[in-house]
């Protein structure tokens, strides 16, 4: 009866001893959850920050892009203007001509 | 088994279950605490997020701004640089003609013409001309001129060409003896005095 008493009091200490280990391991855990855990806090932040950089590097690049062909149009408004003038001008050349003659030649018109 | 046997597994086991769920609890409260983590770090970043994101957006209509302003640029110069050419053309054109009517016949009336302007206005007794070389071989009548703007002036005048000589297509300066007024007659001069309005002129004839 004894040596089963006896045998039963070293199965409680191993329980007990069971329970401590886990314990301890469970504190183990906690200290590296702390240190993981501001880790994880930063590796996040530092993520969110990294992502909207390359957002707006994304979005600076197809901004570009996007007004290429509204600058197309006003370049080649441009050169269609400049060739609608150029053909009026042709047509009234010689008038202008013969106007600053005029202006030269009726001297009292210049002054 | 015995029932000793059978109370040591159970202290055991139940010791081995509670040590699992110590193991398990505080496993959960890592994942919880891991994923509180994730979202303050997130909620720390958002306001720089949110900044960079605004700055992203207003950079983004800055470029369109400035590509698209610089494209306007770009047209207006091109239509800009277009006239600039056809004013010169007639500028050019008018200096051709006047090339060619100094090899005319009434180039000399007409250059006549300039130094009696030229005179009236500067309104002195004492003149002179200045002409260029090849106009300077004209048969001019400068005491007939002087004459003219004698009348004019209601003083006695008197004209002497220069022996200076002038680079230009034709025309002349007329000024006083000792140089310190002068009328600038040449084509050039007259292109040059009055080139705002000539190109004001020029610009209204061709473009309107």
């Amino acid at each position: 009866m004894l040596e089963v008493l006896k045998k039963i009091k070293e199965k409680q200490q191993e329980a007990k001893k069971i329970i401590y280990d886990a314990s301890i391991e469970a504190q183990k855990i906690k200290q590296g959850l702390l240190q993981k855990s501001l880790a994880v806090n930063e590796e996040v932040f530092l993520a969110e920050i990294a992502q909207a950089e390359k957002r707006a590097d994304e979005l600076q690049k197809s901004s570009s892009l996007g007004i290429d062909r509204e600058i197309i149009q006003i370049l080649s408004r441009g050169e269609q203007q400049a060739k609608e003038i150029e053909i009026k001008a042709k047509a009234n050349h010689e008038k202008a001509v013969n106007n600053v003659l005029e202006m030269i030649f009726n001297r009292s018109e210049i002054k | 088994m015995t029932s000793a046997d059978a109370l040591i597994e159970a202290l055991l086991s139940e010791a081995r279950e509670k040590a699992e769920k110590i193991i398990q609890d505080v496993k959960k409260t890592a994942q919880g605490t891991l994923e509180e983590q994730r979202k303050k770090g997130r909620e720390r970043a958002r306001e720089i997020v949110s900044s960079i994101d605004k700055k992203a957006q207003n950079d983004s209509l800055i470029i369109q701004l400035r590509n698209k302003t610089s494209a306007e640029s770009k047209a207006k110069w091109l239509i800009l640089e277009k006239k600039h050419e056809l004013i010169e053309n007639v500028i050019n054109q008018v200096k051709d003609e006047l090339r060619t009517l100094i090899n005319t016949d009434k180039y000399i009336h007409f250059l006549e013409n300039l130094i009696v302007e030229g005179g009236i206005i500067l309104g002195v007794t004492d003149l002179e001309v200045i002409l260029n070389e090849k106009d300077s071989t004209l048969p001019l009548e400068l005491d007939k001129l002087a004459e003219k703007i004698g009348e004019k002036t209601k003083s006695k005048t008197k004209i002497t060409k220069s022996a200076k000589k002038i680079d230009a297509i034709g025309g002349a300066i007329i000024q006083t003896t000792d140089g310190k007024i002068a009328m600038n007659n040449t084509f050039e001069g007259m292109l040059n005095n009055s080139e705002s309005e000539i190109r004001f002129k020029i610009a209204q004839t061709l473009f309107t």
